[in-house]
């Protein structure tokens, strides 16, 4: 893998807004970035999609060994939460999609660093903006992207064996309004729903309802909520007002809750423990003593909740801090993981791989460049071929 | 403020609503009874106009602002036609007329507004709002229907707030900058 630098296109801004991707720039600076691209062999590519595809489905036995062995409580999960994990998982509650972040510079196997399986963004981008801008500048390279096909094909699987009079062929879909990036990712999602046949409406969550008559979340129209599709952390969801009635209410969430337990950094001392030494697996716990003889390169604190690069700090191998974020996260409680080479991009930058799941295939990768050692919000996403 | 000139509408049959046997009806309902009298006006000079001091004057123009700054709750639809279907045809605007930021969207126009009725004797300001059969709403409940007195869109009680509760999700979001990750 390589990363190139080239001159963006004259008219990007009106290039990538035609697709309708109007979040490119934040505070003025521009978060879509096209003056560099990297570039992939095959083989790489086809090793990013085996190890995605091999990390999820660790996770998912580690989702399973994790109700079953009642460890919830490892993962800060109790009370409610749990009971809707459980339930959610008992009932097979279906998922849409995740992106993994994988550490990875073309040498040596690509490292899991997180799963971002609840509230993924940076999705349309990944499948839309940084295809366009391919077949506008590459036509004739290939990318890793069949995220839209992947996204249909799942929503219809959702849709399959539902007679045509079943309330979960409505999808709602939600998010905290106003924000262009979330709401960017919802539109998205929302126009692939309806490819697939779904009907849907768009809703702010706050403006969700809860009819104490009829025991049912409604939507403005006071419709029951059947289904939705909630771009929304489900940690914040269990605690606030309505938490309490999402279990009697009926309606599927999309992310399903047991996706607490994949978006939660416990998961990756469980990975540790279950998979030990596994090539794909940085070494990972609760506490850094264990740790410390396998992690050369210094250590990462992250907090278990911990988003957008919030609440992270990296260590130097002296025990020195490297770089650190504040944030409002880690009341939850921290976990530790062996610092690992991130690609470099440009003199001081780096950059994370993120592989999307949809369902349980790996169907395309978006990439993120970070001024620093941690990609948070400030990060920019650079398009890539092979 | 613009887009409030369609307000000019008439605005047939809502005048006023008395709390008089609403706790009965209140508590059949199992609801908390209103405890005062709600009253619907067309407009803030309709409200002006009834004013007999200062106070009222003051509490007409609150009521008014906050009933204003309710449409953001007001029903909203994706496009005009299906706002239109409700509330019946030029009935309904872009939700940014009323609503700053107010992304995309249709929402009714504000037919009116409705003060007192809340909880507990607590007062609450809400837009009011008529559907094509000449009902209106307000706070998500039905406050005056011509279906009710055989046709004669005449003054009806006000309810106590639906039994729809909102804004039980969404409050962790308010210091943060975005979700997603």
């Amino acid at each position: 893998m390589q990363r190139f630098q080239c001159e963006p296109r004259q008219d990007w801004q009106a290039a990538v807004e035609a697709v309708g991707f109007d979040f490119h720039t934040f505070d003025a600076a521009p978060y879509w970035r096209e003056e560099a691209f990297w570039q992939f062999t095959p083989a790489e590519i086809e090793g990013l999609e085996a190890c995605a595809n091999t990390l999820h489905s660790m996770c998912m036995q580690v989702v399973e060994a994790t109700i079953a062995d009642r460890k919830l409580p490892l993962f800060g999960i109790t009370g409610l939460a749990a009971e809707l994990v459980q339930e959610s998982w008992a009932r097979r509650d279906p998922h849409l999609y995740g992106r993994v972040d994988l550490a990875y510079d073309g040498s040596g196997p690509p490292k899991f660093l997180e799963y971002n399986a609840d509230t993924p963004t940076s999705l349309f981008e990944a499948a839309i903006v940084q295809w366009y801008w391919k077949e506008a500048v590459h036509r004739g390279a290939d990318q890793f992207n069949s995220l839209e096909e992947g996204l249909i094909e799942r929503f219809r699987q959702l849709l399959r064996g539902l007679p045509s009079a079943d309330p979960r062929r409505h999808l709602h879909l939600s998010c905290v309004v106003p924000n262009l990036e979330d709401e960017g990712n919802l539109k998205y999602l929302e126009a692939c729903a309806i490819d697939a046949g779904f009907a849907t409406t768009r809703i702010d969550i706050a403006d969700i309802g809860w009819n104490a008559q009829t025991r049912r979340f409604v939507d403005l129209e006071e419709r029951p909520i059947a289904r939705m599709f909630k771009l929304y952390p489900w940690e914040w969801m269990v605690r606030e007002e309505f938490g309490a009635n999402i279990s009697e209410s009926g309606t599927q969430f999309i992310e399903p809750a047991w996706k607490m337990i994949l978006s939660n950094k416990a998961i990756l001392a469980q990975l540790w423990e279950m998979f030990p030494h596994h090539e794909n697996l940085l070494p990972a716990a609760f506490d850094k003593a264990p740790i410390a003889r396998l992690s050369p390169n210094g250590l990462v604190r992250k907090a278990l909740l911990g988003r957008e690069g919030e609440n992270v700090t990296i260590y130097d191998p002296d025990g020195s801090v490297a770089q650190a974020q504040d944030g409002s996260y880690g009341a939850e409680g921290y976990l530790w993981q062996a610092r690992t080479n991130l690609a470099k991009a440009g003199p001081a930058g780096t950059a994370v791989l993120g592989v999307w799941l949809i369902g349980d295939e790996a169907r395309g990768m978006g990439i993120r460049e970070a001024d620093g050692l941690i990609t948070n919000d400030n990060c920019h996403f650079v398009p890539h071929i092979f | 403020m613009n887009g409030l000139s369609p307000l000019v509408l008439a605005l047939a049959g809502i005048v006023l609503l008395a709390g008089c046997d609403d706790d009965k009806k209140a508590a059949r309902n199992n609801q908390a009874p209103t405890g005062q009298q709600a009253k619907i006006y067309k407009d803030l000079d309709s409200c002006l106009a009834e004013a007999k001091d200062m106070d009222q004057v003051q509490s007409c123009r609150a009521g008014y602002q906050q009933a204003l700054a309710q449409m953001a709750e007001a029903p909203r639809f994706d496009d005009r036609a299906r706002c239109e279907d409700v509330y019946g045809p030029g009935n309904c605007v872009p939700r940014g007329a009323y609503v700053n930021n107010g992304g995309g969207g249709f929402i009714p126009f504000m037919m009116g507004y409705m003060m007192g009725g809340g909880f507990g004797g607590r007062t609450v300001y809400q837009p009011v709002f008529i559907d094509r059969a000449g009902a209106a709403y307000a706070g998500g409940s039905v406050v005056s229907n011509p279906r009710w007195s055989g046709g004669d869109p005449g003054p009806r009680v006000a309810t106590a707030p639906s039994s729809i509760a909102r804004g039980g999700f969404g409050k962790s979001a308010m210091a943060k900058v975005t979700v997603g990750g």
